[in-house]
C-alpha cells in the first residue's frame, strides 16, 4: 500500500480530466471531437480488431463509432457514465452487426458455392464482443490486479495458491481479485452488457 | 447453521462479509460455510455473483478464443491507420445521414438541432475537400440526392492477396444513378489486372463495373437500375490477360452497408 497517495492523486487528476472531457463533448464543443478521438479511438479500434480480426473492418467501426458518438452525443448523459464506456459501447454494438452481416454474406456465399471470406466467424457475435471487452479491461489493470486475475481465471489457482505462487499476502490478493473483477464488470456494465 | 432470523445488525454485518468473498464464490474458491449459506439464501448476493460469475466467463472464453491477453501486438498495430479520422471529419462534413444510425438511439435526427458551431464546420470541410480528392469524390452533386441510399463497405483481403491488402468502397446516388468509388491499399501490383464488381451472392450473379487505375483507385458509374439491394457486395479481382472475360481471382470483397 505504500505509494497509494501519489497514485490517489494521479487517479484523481486523471478521473477531473476525463469528466472535463466527457462534458465538453456532450455539449458539443468543437475541441473534444478530436480530443476524445485522440484518447479513445484505441480502445475502440482494439475491441472491433479483436472481435473482427481485421483492420479496415475495424478502422470502418471505429468511424462509424465515432460519428454517431458525435452525432447522438444529446443521448449521453455524463452523469450516468463514463464517455470511455459509451463509446466502447457504440462500438460493441457496431461490432455486432458487423459480425452478423459477415455470417449472412458467408452463408450466402457458402450456399452459391462460390470461395468464402478470409473472416473467422464468432458464432454468438455478441458473446465474442464481450469477451474482447473484457479482455481489453484485463490488459489495462495494473500489472499486478491482472497477474492475480490471470492466475485466477486462466490458470485456475485457488487464492491460497496465487498467494503462494506470487508471494503476496492472501488478504493482499483476495482485494485485487475483488477489485479488479468489479473494475471488469463495471467496464461491461458501461458497455452496456446486460450480465445476468 | 444459523438460518433463524437474525439481528438486523448481525444479518447486516454478514450480509456485508458475503458481498466482499463473493469473487471467490464465483471462482469456485471455498468459503466460510456461514457466507455460503448466507449467500444461497439472499437474492441481492445471488445478482451480484451471477454478474461476477458472467465476468470469469467472459474472461475465459476470450482467452480460449485467443483474443485475451493480447497487449503483445505491436502498440502501433493497436490503433486505427491516419486516414481514420480524415474519413470521420469528411462524414460529419457532409452532413447528416439520409436515415438515423439505427445503431444509437435518435442520432442524427438530432443533428439539425445542434450544428457545430463555424469553426469546426469549416475545420470539417477543409477535411473534406482533402479526403474527397483521396477518394475522387465530388461532393457538389450531392444536394438534392438525399431521398436515395448511400452506403459504403470495408473490403477485406481475400485468399487471392495478401493479408495485409485492404479497400474502401462508397456508394452515392449521382444524378443518372449511382456512383461508385473504390480505393484500395496494400494490393500487389496485378498479374494482368483489377476489376471491380458487384456481386448478388443468393442469386451467385456478377457484373463488372470497371478496372481500377494504377493508383489502385477508379470511379465507377453503376449500370443503370440495378438493384442494390441484390447486389450488396463489392469484389474486387485479380484478372488475366487471357481472353477470358469472367470473374476470376478475389483479392478483396465488402457488404455495402447503407445509411
Amino acid at each position: 500500500m505504500t505509494g497509494t497517495p501519489i497514485q490517489a492523486a494521479g487517479d484523481e487528476e486523471s478521473e477531473a480530466s476525463r469528466r472535463r472531457l466527457a462534458a465538453a463533448f456532450a455539449a458539443g464543443q468543437e475541441s473534444a471531437l478530436r480530443a476524445a478521438y485522440d484518447q479513445y479511438s484505441g480502445l475502440v479500434f482494439r475491441i472491433a480488431l479483436h472481435s473482427l480480426g481485421n483492420r479496415g473492418d475495424a478502422e470502418d467501426v471505429t468511424q462509424a463509432t465515432f460519428v454517431s458518438a458525435w452525432r447522438g452525443r444529446d443521448t449521453y448523459d455524463p452523469i450516468r457514465g463514463s464517455l470511455a464506456g459509451w463509446l466502447v459501447g457504440i462500438a460493441r454494438r457496431r461490432t455486432v452487426d458487423l459480425l452478423r452481416a459477415q455470417a449472412r454474406t458467408q452463408r450466402e456465399l457458402d450456399a452459391a458455392g462460390l470461395e468464402a471470406g478470409s473472416v473467422e466467424l464468432a458464432d454468438p457475435a455478441e458473446h465474442a464482443v464481450d469477451a474482447v471487452v473484457v479482455a481489453d479491461g484485463l490488459a489495462e489493470l495494473p500489472p499486478v490486479q491482472r497477474r492475480v486475475l490471470e492466475l485466477a481465471f486462466f490458470d485456475d489457482l485457488s487464492h491460497p495458491q496465487i498467494a503462494a505462487a506470487t508471494g503476496m499476502p492472501l488478504g493482499t490478493v483476495k482485494s485485487h481479485v475483488r477489485r479488479g473483477m468489479i473494475r471488469l464488470r463495471d467496464r461491461l456494465e458501461a458497455a452496456g452488457v446486460t450480465l445476468t | 447453521m444459523s438460518r433463524s432470523p437474525e439481528e438486523p445488525t448481525e444479518g447486516d454485518r454478514l450480509h456485508r462479509r458475503a458481498l466482499i468473498e463473493l469473487p471467490e464464490l464465483a471462482l469456485d474458491s471455498p468459503v466460510d460455510p456461514i457466507i455460503a449459506a448466507h449467500v444461497a439464501g439472499c437474492a441481492d448476493c445471488q445478482v451480484e455473483l451471477q454478474s461476477l460469475r458472467a465476468v470469469r466467463d467472459l474472461a475465459r472464453f476470450g482467452s480460449v478464443g485467443g483474443t485475451a491477453r493480447a497487449g503483445a501486438a505491436e502498440p502501433e498495430a493497436l490503433r486505427p491507420g491516419p486516414l481514420v479520422w480524415d474519413r470521420i471529419s469528411a462524414e460529419l462534413a457532409a452532413g447528416p445521414p439520409v436515415e438515423p444510425g439505427r445503431v444509437e438511439p435518435d442520432a442524427g435526427r438530432r443533428w439539425s438541432r445542434r450544428l457545430p458551431r463555424r469553426g469546426l464546420l469549416a475545420g470539417l470541410a477543409a477535411a473534406a475537400i482533402v479526403v474527397a480528392g483521396v477518394a475522387g469524390w465530388t461532393l457538389g452533386s450531392r444536394q438534392g440526392d438525399s431521398a436515395r441510399a448511400r452506403g459504403q463497405a470495408v473490403l477485406a483481403a481475400q485468399p487471392g492477396t495478401v493479408a495485409s491488402a485492404q479497400g474502401h468502397a462508397v456508394m452515392r446516388p449521382s444524378h443518372d444513378g449511382y456512383q461508385m468509388t473504390v480505393t484500395t491499399t496494400g494490393l500487389p501490383a496485378p498479374t494482368g489486372y483489377y476489376e471491380v464488381w458487384l456481386y448478388d451472392p443468393s442469386a451467385a450473379k456478377m457484373v463488372a463495373i470497371g478496372t481500377l487505375g494504377s493508383d489502385a483507385q477508379g470511379s465507377f458509374t453503376m449500370p443503370a437500375g440495378i438493384d442494390t439491394q441484390a447486389y450488396y457486395v463489392v469484389d474486387v479481382s485479380n484478372q488475366l490477360y487471357n481472353g477470358d472475360p469472367r470473374h476470376q481471382t478475389s483479392v478483396l470483397r465488402g457488404t455495402i452497408r447503407t445509411g
